[in-house]
């Protein structure tokens, strides 16, 4: 393995993680706050291009008779538009409750930025038990999220996500330990040569097969994928919108992290990947139709992110090069218009108080340009062209119809009808609905220009990709190339 | 013998606490069963590394390397468990935190109170 090695690849972890520890120092210092958050976020956005492609190794031995002796990080291309695309949604998020509050929390800031170094880490992560550390850590921030909203609906979904991440969490060590005593490396590259030189997939080894579903158990919740789909969304309903946004973009990237460790380790025990696809598919249909029952536009999104999870998945799973690269592109393609979906839902909250459909109505009027800002995001997540959600939506119903995945492509497509239905529902109850005089004119708060200068850069990113996927995609190749298999 | 009487025993402990996070009704028994769970897989990465009539992973003077190699215990999973049990005191804690807040709010650690 090629040794050429940067410190900026480790910066782009240690960075945010010195930035959660600095601003739960500077907390209550409004100033200092603001400016370590601005300061240490434009580092995180700009560090993944500044880097330079290669491995980074936490050790002075290096490799010892071939087997790697420290954690190894390895920064390359699908990594790097991840951690950008991570990092630029963060900075947004910041930029967004920095400027809708007078006063600065620097613990809650702490955690968003906490969040960025777990996730980014379980991107880099050449090393199982790394990654399981960097996963434990995303999901308490996650979580601190939610809770900071001091609730007792989100103090709930909390509790809830805990109990079962700690089981989730614990499940995926004791995979890991089953690894362990296969391979004698925690190391997933050398942990990869051991598998298949050993041939523990065809002689179907129990504890090979053991520690395979349960890193699938971890995948399914750390990802939100049927049947944890419930948790995951009340988890993102329960906190504030921008920080919901935040969540599922971590989310979305842990579990392509992960999704991509499984599909090295495991791709040749098929009917692991057939129990993902039917847990993203599972994740696909139920999201959209709790997403279309649902009566708070807040909790509508949540849904949603769990449907569009499912896309991901579904990628993931499907495995053929073409269809890893489909799924991860949905992934950036979910995480940017989902973000602005979030961010206009708290436009809305901040003018009108609430995310209750029954209380909202003609918000065009108030908020004409987060109206059309928010189509636009609306657009993109019903795979309408030219925006980015089409592009990948149609790279994986092709991936899935080439793989003769026939039915899953049916799928696709009726979700995606489902998902238009339910986005023009609430476009219609929140900005378009007739509402009396009195009504309209409770709606006097302003919104703050960072809203409008985060939802303006979402968007025209989805309108971007939508009309130059290749720019996105050009990334996802190499990765694609490595780990797909034909689906068989 | 040993290291299969942990495995064992690591099961028991995993059916314990999976049975009590699923049935038991007050948060705290349900907190209680969670932590079951990461012991269980603790003492699972404990028996990993157990050699019987080992020696402590640490080569001291004198010592041969390949007399060391044949005798000691396995250290890795020993990093795991330390780490493990540092991210478990941290989620319990987190949790316990909550259960604090939860009844405070709601005068009940009952499951089916809070959530109905």
């Amino acid at each position: 393995m090629e040794m050429s090695t940067s410190p900026l690849i480790a910066l782009m972890v240690a960075s945010p993680i010195t930035a959660a520890i600095l601003l739960n120092l500077a907390h209550g210092n409004g100033r200092s706050v603001k400016f370590t958050a601005y300061s240490f976020g434009l580092l995180s956005v700009v560090l993944p291009f500044a880097t330079e492609y290669g491995n980074h190794i936490f050790s002075g031995h290096g490799r010892i008779a071939g087997l790697a002796t420290g954690i190894i990080y390895i920064f390359s291309a699908h990594t790097r538009i991840l951690a950008f695309i991570l990092a630029l949604i963060a900075y947004l998020m910041i930029l967004a409750y920095t400027n809708a509050f007078k006063k600065v929390s620097g613990t809650y800031l702490a955690f968003m930025m906490l969040g960025v170094g777990a996730t980014s880490a379980t991107l880099f992560a050449d090393d199982f038990f790394n990654f399981y550390v960097f996963l434990e850590i995303a999901l308490i921030s996650q979580t601190a999220l939610a809770i900071a909203k001091g609730s007792l609906e989100s103090i709930k979904a909390s509790i809830k996500y805990l109990l079962v991440a700690n089981i989730a969490g614990n499940c995926l060590l004791l995979g890991i330990a089953m690894l362990l005593s296969l391979t004698g490396s925690l190391n997933i590259t050398d942990m990869q040569e051991a598998i298949a030189t050993k041939g523990f997939a065809q002689a179907s080894n129990p504890v090979f097969l053991g520690a395979c579903a349960l890193s699938v158990f971890a995948f399914a919740y750390a990802s939100g994928l049927f049947p944890f789909h419930n948790i995951k969304s009340e988890l993102y309903a329960a906190a504030a919108e921008h920080g919901s946004a935040l969540m599922q973009t971590q989310t979305k990237f842990i579990m392509v992290g992960l999704g991509l460790i499984i599909l090295r380790l495991f791709h040749e025990v098929q009917v692991i990947r057939y129990l993902m696809l039917y847990m993203a598919l599972g994740a696909m249909v139920f999201g959209v139709i709790m997403a279309l029952k649902q009566d708070n536009y807040h909790r509508m999104l949540s849904y949603h992110a769990i449907s569009q999870a499912g896309y991901v998945a579904a990628g993931l799973s499907i495995g053929t090069p073409a269809a890893i690269i489909a799924g991860i592109f949905h992934a950036i393609n979910h995480v940017l218009y989902k973000s602005a979906l979030f961010l206009g839902c708290e436009c809305v909250k901040i003018q009108k108080g609430t995310t209750d459909f029954k209380r909202l109505g003609s918000m065009i009027t108030g908020l004409p340009m987060v109206g059309v800002l928010v189509l636009g995001a609306k657009f993109a997540i019903s795979g309408i062209p030219p925006f980015n959600g089409f592009q990948s939506k149609l790279q994986l119903m092709v991936a899935a119809f080439d793989a003769q995945l026939y039915e899953v492509t049916v799928v696709m497509i009726l979700v995606s009808v489902l998902t238009f239905i339910s986005m023009m529902k609430a476009s219609h109850l929140v900005f378009l609905r007739p509402t009396t005089q009195a009504e309209k004119a409770s709606s006097t708060k302003r919104i703050p220009k960072s809203y409008l200068f985060a939802l303006t850069v979402l968007v025209g990113l989805c309108l971007y990709l939508g009309l130059m996927p290749e720019c996105a995609t050009r990334y996802l190749e190499p990765i694609a190339y490595e780990v797909g298999y034909m689906w068989s | 013998m040993i290291q299969e009487a942990s495995f064992v025993t690591a099961a028991a402990l995993f059916l314990i606490g999976l049975w009590a996070v699923l049935e038991k009704d007050n948060l705290l028994k349900k907190v209680m069963g969670a932590t079951f769970i990461g012991d269980a897989v603790n003492l699972t990465l404990v028996g990993l590394g157990y050699r019987l009539d080992g020696i402590v992973p640490i080569l001291s003077e004198g010592m041969m390397v390949t007399e060391y190699a044949a005798k000691a215990g396995y250290p890795l999973p020993m990093a795991l468990v330390l780490t493990n049990i540092v991210i478990g005191v941290a989620t319990t804690a987190l949790i316990l935190a909550l259960c604090v807040k939860i009844y405070e709010k709601t005068g009940s650690l009952s499951v089916g109170e809070i959530w109905k």
